[in-house]
C-alpha cells in the first residue's frame, strides 16, 4: 500500500512539474499601449506610399506624373491616401469602353492629367496635422491644398450593445458643390489612421465605396 | 451473492415486463394520418394554403436547416439571384463574394451559392398542388361546392406558377401532374412546360375569381382571375405567341379590378403590397410575427442604416448605370421614380444614430447609393422587413402588352400603354413610330420600371439577350443555356433521367 502511495505521489509531482514548467504567461500579457514611434515611418510620405506598392504604387505612379512630389512631401501636412483599387474603379468610369484604356499610366492623356491632378491636390490637406484624437463627431473644416472644403469629423460604433463604445473611425468629407451653389459633401472612412512620416500624416481611405476623386 | 443479485434482477423484470400495457402501440389521437388529413372543409382549405407557403418559401431560398450542403442561416431571398444579379445592373459595394459570383454567373463552386440550384421547394409546391387536386373532389364535409371549385382551380393555378417559376429559372424542367409521383422524371423542354403553363392557367382561370373578400394585400396573394390570366400570357410571350398574350392581357385590362397607382402611392405598393396595382405577390404580414431578421430577407442586403442596423451596402445600383437607365433623369430630373427608388444617406454620421437621407438621391458616390424601393420604418432593426416578394403587378401587365403589340406591329396599341406608364413616372409621351424602336423601348421601360422586381433576367433569358448586357455571358455560352441556373446534386440522385444544362456540364 505504502509503494502504491509514493508511486502515485511520485507520478502527481511528475505530472505537476511537467504542467507548471509549460505554463508561459506571455499569452495573457497584452504590449500594453502602443509605443509613441509605432506609426511611424522612417521616410517621407511618397516613400511610405512607395513601400507598399500592392495598395499604393498606382498612386504613387500618378503623384510624380502629376510633379506633386513636393505638395505631399510637405512638412507638417496631411495626406489623404485614396488606395489602387479606388482608381481603378476611377478609371473604369473615366475610360467607359476597355479599348479606350491607355497602355501605361505615363499614356493618360493632359486633359485627364489635370484632372487627376486636381483630384490628388484635394486629398492634401496643407501645414496641419489630422491626428484621430484631435476629432469630435461634431464637424471641423479646413481647406485642402486645391483650394476644395475638407470636413472631417469621427464616427463611432456601438460594442456589444454598449452605445458608442465602440470602434471610432475618422470621417473625410470633401465639399462638391460647384462655385456658388449650397455646400453638399460626399464623405470616406478613414481604415487606417494616424500613420506618421517624416513630414507629416497619412490616413488611409477606404476603398470598397470610395472612388478616386469622389466621382 | 450471486443467487441474490439473479432474483433482484428477474424480479425487476417482472415487476417491467408486468406493467407494459399495450397503449403504446394506438396512434395518439392527434396524429395525422392520410386517410384523416383530408376530411372536411377546413382540411382542404388548410391544405391549399400551406401550398402557396411553401412557394413563398420556395422564392425566399434553401436554408442550413432544409440542407446540409450550406451554411447558410436563414434564407437569402434567392428570387433575387435567379430575377435580378445576373443583369448586368448590380454591384456589391463590400465586395461580397457570393454576389460577386452569382453576378458573374460562377453558379456551381461556391458551396453557398448551392441552395439556389436546388429546386426541391418547387417540387414540394407542386406535390401539395397535386395531393389537394387529387382529395379535395371526394371532400364533402362542411365544404360547399363553390368553394371546392375555387380551391381546385387555386391548386391548379399555383402548380402551373411553380413550373413556370421554374421553367424561368432552370430552363427545361421536370412536368409532376400526379400526387405521390414516384417515378423519376426527366426535364421536359421549356416550351412543353410552358405549353402546358398555358392550358392549365387556363383551366384555372374559369373557376377563380377575380378578388377575394378581405384587404388586398391579402387576398392578391392567392390564386384569382387575374393572376392566372397574367401566368398565361407570361407563358404565351415564352411561347413568341404574341397574339395570344395580347387577347389575354386586354381581358385583365378590361376587368377594371387593377390600376396604375400614383408614385405617391408607391410606399404602400412596395412596402406591403397593400395597393391596387398588386396582381400576385407572396406578402409577409409583420404582425402574425412573419418577417425575417438579419439573414432572411433581400431588403437585409439592399438597406442600411437608417432602416436596418448595418452601416454599409451589399448590394447596389452604381450611379454611373442609374443614369444610363433612367436617361431622362440625367437629362432633367424628370423621371421621379429615381427619387422613388433610390436614396443617399449621409455616410458621415455615426452607425449609431439614424443617419439623415440628403435630398438628391444620387449625391452619394458611384458605390454609395441605397437601392431603397422596398423599405420598412427608420428604426435601426431587422425585424418588420415584411415586403412582399411581387410576381406580377398592373405596370408589368401594360409593359408586356405593350411588347406584344408592339412585335405585332400594332404600334398605337403599344404606345398608348407604354405611355401610361412612362406618364406616371413623369416623362413625356413617346412617340417614334419605328417598330424596331418601339420594341427596345418597351424593354428599357420594363427594366426602368421593374428594377429589382425579379423580372430583368427573365427578359433577357426569354429573348436570349443575357449576353449584351452581362460581360461574363457569351452569346454562344447563352445559346447554350448559360442564362439558366444550373441544376444541383441532389436532383440527380436516384435518378437516371436527370440531366445536366449544356453549358454546366462543361463549366463546373
Amino acid at each position: 500500500m505504502v509503494h502504491y502511495m509514493i508511486k502515485s505521489i511520485v507520478l502527481f509531482i511528475a505530472l505537476a512539474t511537467l504542467f507548471v514548467s509549460a505554463c508561459s504567461d506571455d499569452y495573457f500579457a497584452d504590449g500594453g499601449i502602443l509605443p509613441e514611434n509605432a506609426g511611424v515611418f522612417e521616410g517621407s510620405t511618397l516613400e511610405y506610399l512607395e513601400s507598399h506598392p500592392e495598395t499604393f504604387d498606382t498612386l504613387a505612379t500618378l503623384i510624380r506624373l502629376c510633379g506633386l512630389e513636393n505638395a505631399v512631401n510637405q512638412e507638417g501636412n496631411t495626406f489623404l491616401a485614396p488606395k489602387d483599387y479606388s482608381i481603378h474603379n476611377y478609371f473604369k468610369l473615366l475610360f467607359a469602353e476597355m479599348d479606350a484604356w491607355p497602355a501605361s499610366l505615363s499614356d493618360i492623356g493632359a486633359d485627364e492629367l489635370t484632372e487627376i491632378e486636381q483630384n490628388i491636390r484635394n486629398y492634401i490637406i496643407p501645414d496641419r496635422k489630422i491626428i484621430r484624437s484631435d476629432l469630435k463627431t461634431s464637424y471641423s473644416y479646413v481647406p485642402t491644398y486645391g483650394g476644395g472644403k475638407a470636413r472631417f469629423n469621427l464616427v463611432r460604433e456601438d460594442y456589444l450593445g454598449n452605445v458608442n463604445m465602440g470602434a471610432q473611425a475618422i470621417m473625410f468629407s470633401l465639399n462638391m458643390a460647384e462655385e456658388g451653389q449650397k455646400e453638399h459633401y460626399q464623405s470616406v472612412r478613414v481604415v487606417v489612421s494616424d500613420l506618421q512620416s517624416a513630414n507629416g500624416v497619412i490616413q488611409v481611405l477606404d476603398s470598397d465605396t470610395h472612388i478616386f476623386g469622389f466621382n | 451473492m450471486k443467487r441474490r443479485q439473479l432474483i433482484v434482477c428477474l424480479a425487476v423484470l417482472v415487476v417491467i415486463t408486468g406493467s407494459c400495457r399495450n397503449w403504446l402501440d394506438e396512434l395518439p389521437l392527434n396524429t395525422v394520418t392520410e386517410d384523416q388529413a383530408w376530411q372536411n372543409g377546413s382540411d382542404a382549405e388548410g391544405a391549399v394554403a400551406i401550398a402557396f407557403a411553401i412557394f413563398r418559401r420556395a422564392l425566399a431560398g434553401l436554408t442550413k436547416d432544409d440542407t446540409p450542403a450550406t451554411t447558410r442561416n436563414g434564407a437569402w431571398g434567392d428570387h433575387f439571384f435567379w430575377g435580378d444579379a445576373r443583369s448586368g445592373d448590380w454591384i456589391t459595394p463590400n465586395n461580397d463574394g457570393d454576389w460577386q459570383a452569382s453576378f458573374e454567373n460562377r453558379l456551381i463552386q461556391r458551396t453557398e451559392l448551392e441552395p439556389l440550384t436546388n429546386w426541391r421547394l418547387f417540387y414540394r409546391t407542386i406535390e401539395q398542388c397535386n395531393l389537394a387536386l387529387e382529395e379535395l373532389p371526394a371532400i364533402t364535409e362542411n365544404f360547399s361546392e363553390e368553394r371546392k371549385t375555387q380551391l381546385l382551380a387555386e391548386a391548379r393555378f399555383l402548380r402551373a406558377m411553380a413550373h413556370f417559376y421554374a421553367a424561368r429559372v432552370w430552363g427545361d424542367i421536370p412536368i409532376n401532374l400526379t400526387a405521390r409521383n414516384v417515378e423519376p422524371l426527366g426535364r421536359e423542354p421549356l416550351d412543353a412546360v410552358m405549353r402546358m403553363v398555358v392550358e392549365e392557367a387556363a383551366t384555372a382561370a374559369e373557376g377563380l375569381p377575380w378578388q377575394y373578400e378581405g384587404p388586398r394585400k391579402t387576398v392578391m396573394s392567392r390564386g384569382t382571375k387575374g393572376a392566372a390570366l397574367v401566368l398565361k400570357a407570361h407563358a404565351h410571350m415564352w411561347l413568341e405567341e404574341y397574339e395570344d398574350a395580347s387577347a389575354v392581357l386586354q381581358q385583365v385590362i378590361d376587368s377594371k379590378v387593377f390600376r396604375l397607382v400614383t408614385v405617391d402611392e408607391f410606399r404602400a405598393l412596395f412596402d406591403t403590397g397593400d395597393s391596387d396595382e398588386t396582381i400576385f405577390h407572396l406578402y409577409y404580414d409583420e404582425s402574425k410575427g412573419e418577417y425575417s431578421d438579419y439573414y432572411g430577407h433581400i431588403m437585409t442586403y439592399y438597406l442600411s442604416n437608417p432602416y436596418t442596423p448595418r452601416t454599409n451596402l451589399t448590394l447596389a445600383v452604381p450611379r454611373q448605370r442609374i443614369l444610363q437607365i433612367y436617361p431622362d433623369y440625367a437629362r432633367d430630373r424628370s423621371d421621379k421614380r429615381v427619387a422613388a427608388f433610390f436614396e443617399s444617406v449621409d455616410f458621415s454620421v455615426s452607425g449609431t444614430e439614424l443617419r439623415p437621407i440628403h435630398a438628391d438621391p444620387l449625391q452619394n458616390g458611384e458605390r454609395e447609393i441605397m437601392f431603397a424601393k422596398f423599405r420598412k420604418p427608420k428604426d435601426l432593426s431587422y425585424s418588420r422587413m415584411d415586403a412582399p416578394v411581387p410576381v406580377f403587378r398592373y405596370a408589368d401587365v401594360l409593359l408586356l402588352k405593350a411588347e406584344a403589340d408592339a412585335r405585332l406591329n400594332r404600334i398605337p396599341e403599344a404606345l398608348a400603354n407604354l405611355n401610361a406608364v412612362r406618364q406616371r413616372a413623369g416623362l413625356g409621351t413617346y412617340d417614334r413610330i419605328d417598330q424596331p424602336l418601339v420594341i427596345e423601348e418597351v424593354l428599357e421601360e420594363r427594366r426602368r420600371e421593374l428594377i429589382g422586381e425579379y423580372y430583368r433576367v427573365y427578359d433577357l433569358v426569354r429573348l436570349g439577350r443575357l449576353h449584351e448586357f452581362n460581360p461574363d455571358i457569351s452569346e454562344r455560352d447563352e445559346r447554350i443555356g448559360a442564362g439558366f441556373v444550373p441544376v444541383s446534386r441532389e436532383a440527380f440522385a436516384n435518378n437516371p433521367n436527370m440531366t445536366q444544362t449544356e453549358y454546366w456540364q462543361f463549366n463546373q
